[in-house]
């Protein structure tokens, strides 16, 4: 075993020993004790005391913790000194302190990037206007289902881009530092091609055009469809990270932007004109959140198919769809895409809307239990660069990614590393529960199992 | 509000001082007696005699305490030194005390000005720590009793009469908001001790039972059970900072920034103790398997690799008793 997968093992060893409350007795201190030990306002012998009795009782370093989290918060101590200040009557300060918070919120959005993170991202983030409206991404997805295909591309981009020439730029910068473009091009086609249940021909027309021939229009529409929903979503959690741990003293704006990113990654279900036409446009236009972008086309496919029936059972159907749609060569490319995009982090979802995990980098996970407000890093088996994951309850989640790498947890803590079908690139993964699972490898094949992954059957 | 012989540690004229430092409002109608009889209380607290219905006992209850802490169980006065006294008031914060004080009288202008200053990091300090739905029902638990709602001996009881102005008000008010969350946290494990089995897919469950019963290794459970040990006695010769940093870091999951302003470390040093204190346990445990439990090398890459595994349901159960 690699020292790397030793200190792993360790870590998970250490997280479990130190969980044991040892030598706690009923002599807990009182809160003003533990606030003016957070204050360090305690002498050298009573902090050593403390400090022995912290490190073995478990509930007051819960406590503690969640002061730190709370009020680790140096916002909400420069607002209080603001208070005192504006009691000796210079008001001054508290403007100041918002502006220093303002600071702390970009601060602590700045630390929590230390995973390395793709280039698009960094674009992204350095995009205010994407970053100051959240409001923008309603609008990109409503726009299409009105407008016409060539137009909505156009409305949608303008909240994001003040200017056709700054839109064509964002889009250039995408295109080059991802292949955002052949993905936003292939994924409508295939969304096309799936809803009408489309021949190889017409299919391959409708990529010369769109992905080729054409390729700078309907990717420089998406891609500028793209970035305030990327935005909205990627750096919707940061902010509220950021924002909760630094103390934001703006709550309210994290809130929005996190609903926000709600609103993009349900999306998929939410009811689209049955025209095929329409559908395109929306696949595209709802595209923009990445992470519904796949689903979405496949809603939109099992739409057609099942008006009626309940989103789950479309899912399940879509996938399939969808995947028969997909010519290899082009999945190949939309895949890069989206792994470069995944690169930025991946929100999983679970059913239960305050829980859920982000793939944060090579070999970690972070999984939020309150909706984003408090984030716990996990650390995987591998280094390996995690695409995409699937989420069927709050507790199993599996993850896929490069190197033949799946990843499973049925308790939402513990991972364990499955043994995969073949030993190439995992782009996907769907998952019903702990046994039932199907991955998609980066060349298009897939494969089943109902066993949690024991075994493997090649799914056509 | 019971207090301990006027003037035993504070005198008139220094409380009168102290409550100008404070910059109290005049119509905040804070009488320097009343702020005498807080800064009392705040005294006898640090200085081991607590006076009867002021704060709680836990000072008196540590053991090891320092020497210059004589806890006089008796009535024998030991008199704390005058100048550490002396050092101990100037270290106080004043301004909060004495709003503390002011709204522990009932005055209506203190309890606005604390609302207004006070409320809205409040909530926030409740969402950071309950989550966002909780947080705001636990930051407004707080104000009945900030506000003194609740009848002691048929004297009105307000939480603030606990604050010792030791820490900021804002600390102490996240102090006890932790506090409460805490014991609610612990108060529903208890009385649902099967929520987390529920949670996890019976399925799961169950193959992760036949992975475990099925395991080709008999001698797994024995392994695991060694490097437990081992690793307790390791954490347990840890010096209580080091203990206390890997705790934060892997238990409570806090960010290096967290920890640091915890333990009053820069971020950038506590990721190097962090790594120290790793690399010492590590060498410990590795140390001990060899020499006193006579593992081989293939032995002990066996023990990491079982760690590394699921654990079996009921040795995850007893020995995380804390997620």
């Amino acid at each position: 075993m690699a020292a790397r997968e030793e200190d792993k093992a360790m870590a998970g060893l250490l997280r479990r020993s130190l969980a044991q409350n040892t030598g706690a007795g009923e002599d807990c201190p009182e809160p003003e004790i533990l606030a003016a030990y957070f204050d360090h306002a305690l002498d050298a012998q009573e902090m050593a005391r403390y400090d022995l009795h912290f490190s073995r009782c478990a509930v007051c370093r819960e406590q503690l913790a969640a002061m730190a989290r709370a009020g680790g918060d140096d916002a909400a101590e420069k607002k209080a000194a603001g208070a005192r200040d504006w009691l000796a009557g210079s008001r001054w300060l508290v403007p100041a302190a918002a502006a220093l918070v303002v600071l702390l919120v970009i601060g602590g959005t700045a630390l929590r990037m230390r995973k390395p993170l793709a280039p698009a991202n960094e674009i992204a983030m350095s995009r205010p206007d994407a970053v100051a409206s959240p409001s923008s991404e309603p609008s990109a997805k409503s726009t299409p289902q009105t407008a016409p295909p060539a137009m909505s591309g156009n409305r949608a981009g303008r909240p994001a881009a003040p200017s056709p020439s700054d839109a064509a730029s964002a889009a250039i910068e995408l295109r080059e530092s991802q292949t955002f473009h052949a993905h936003g091009a292939t994924s409508a086609a295939g969304a096309k091609a799936a809803v009408s249940h489309a021949n190889t021909a017409s299919r391959r027309d409708e990529l010369s055009t769109g992905g080729a021939a054409n390729a700078s229009r309907p990717a420089g529409q998406s891609a500028a469809v793209r970035p305030p929903a990327v935005m909205a979503q990627q750096t919707g959690p940061r902010i509220v990270r950021g924002g909760m741990r630094a103390g934001s003293a703006n709550p309210a704006a994290a809130a929005p932007v996190n609903s926000a990113d709600q609103t993009a990654t349900s999306a998929a279900p939410a009811p689209v004109p049955a025209k095929p036409a329409d559908k395109t446009v929306a696949a595209q236009s709802v595209e923009s959140d990445l992470n519904a972008a796949v689903e979405a086309e496949e809603a939109n496919a099992a739409k057609t198919k099942l008006p009626a029936t309940a989103p789950a059972h479309a899912a399940g159907a879509m996938n399939l769809a969808a995947s028969q749609a997909m010519e290899a060569a082009t999945l190949a490319k939309m895949q890069q895409a989206q792994i470069s995009s995944n690169l930025m982090n991946l929100q999983i979802p679970t059913p239960d809307p305050k829980i859920f995990w982000m793939i944060a980098g090579p070999g970690a996970i972070e999984r939020s239990e309150n909706g984003g407000a408090g984030w716990k890093t996990e650390y995987l088996d591998t280094r390996a660069v995690i695409v995409a994951g699937a989420a069927p309850t709050a507790k199993i989640c599996w993850l896929v990614g490069a190197n033949g790498t799946i990843l499973r947890t049925t308790n939402g803590a513990h991972w364990k590393t499955i043994s995969p079908p073949a030993e190439t690139d995992f782009v996907r993964v769907e998952a019903t529960d702990a046994l039932n699972a199907i991955v998609m490898a980066i060349d298009g094949r897939k494969f089943s199992t109902v066993d949690g992954g024991k075994s493997w059957t090649s799914v056509e | 509000m019971p207090s301990s012989p006027a003037g035993q540690f504070v005198s008139i004229d220094v409380a009168q001082s102290l409550l100008q430092k404070g910059s109290a409002p005049a119509e905040w109608n804070l009488k320097a007696e009343r702020f005498q009889e807080a800064l009392e209380r705040s005294v006898a607290h640090r200085f081991g005699r607590t006076p009867s219905g002021a704060a709680t006992n836990a000072t008196s209850n540590l053991t090891g305490g320092a020497p210059s802490n004589p806890r006089s169980n008796t009535s024998s006065p030991t008199s704390p030194d005058a100048r550490a006294i002396q050092a101990y008031l100037d270290s106080l914060h004043v301004a909060d005390l004495a709003l503390a004080c002011a709204c522990s009288q009932g005055n209506a202008e203190a309890w606005d000005f604390f609302m207004a200053q006070f409320r809205p990091a409040l909530y926030r300090a409740g969402r950071a720590i309950a989550g966002e739905a909780e947080g705001r029902e636990l930051a407004d638990s707080l104000y009945a009793d900030l506000y003194g709602l609740r009848e002691a001996a048929g004297q009105r009881k307000s939480l603030f009469d606990y604050f010792l102005g030791r820490s900021k008000l804002t600390t102490w008010l996240h102090a006890v908001l932790a506090q409460r969350h805490v014991d609610g946290i612990r108060r529903a494990r208890r009385t649902e001790p099967l929520e987390e089995g529920e949670a996890g897919q019976p399925s799961s469950d169950n193959s992760d039972a036949r992975a475990a019963a099925s395991s080709p290794d008999p001698e797994r459970n024995r392994f695991l059970a060694i490097l437990q040990v081992v690793l307790t006695a390791a954490l347990d010769a840890l010096a209580p900072r080091d203990r206390l940093r890997l705790a934060y870091y892997y238990v409570e999951g806090l960010t290096l920034a967290e920890i640091g302003r915890l333990l009053g470390e820069h971020e950038a040093t506590v990721s190097r103790k962090l790594e120290r204190t790793r690399r010492e346990i590590r060498k410990h445990v590795e140390g001990a398997l060899r020499q006193e439990k006579k593992l081989s090398a293939a032995q002990l890459q066996l023990c990491y690799e079982y760690a590394r595994e699921e654990w079996p349901f009921d040795l995850t159960r007893a020995l995380s008793p804390g997620e």
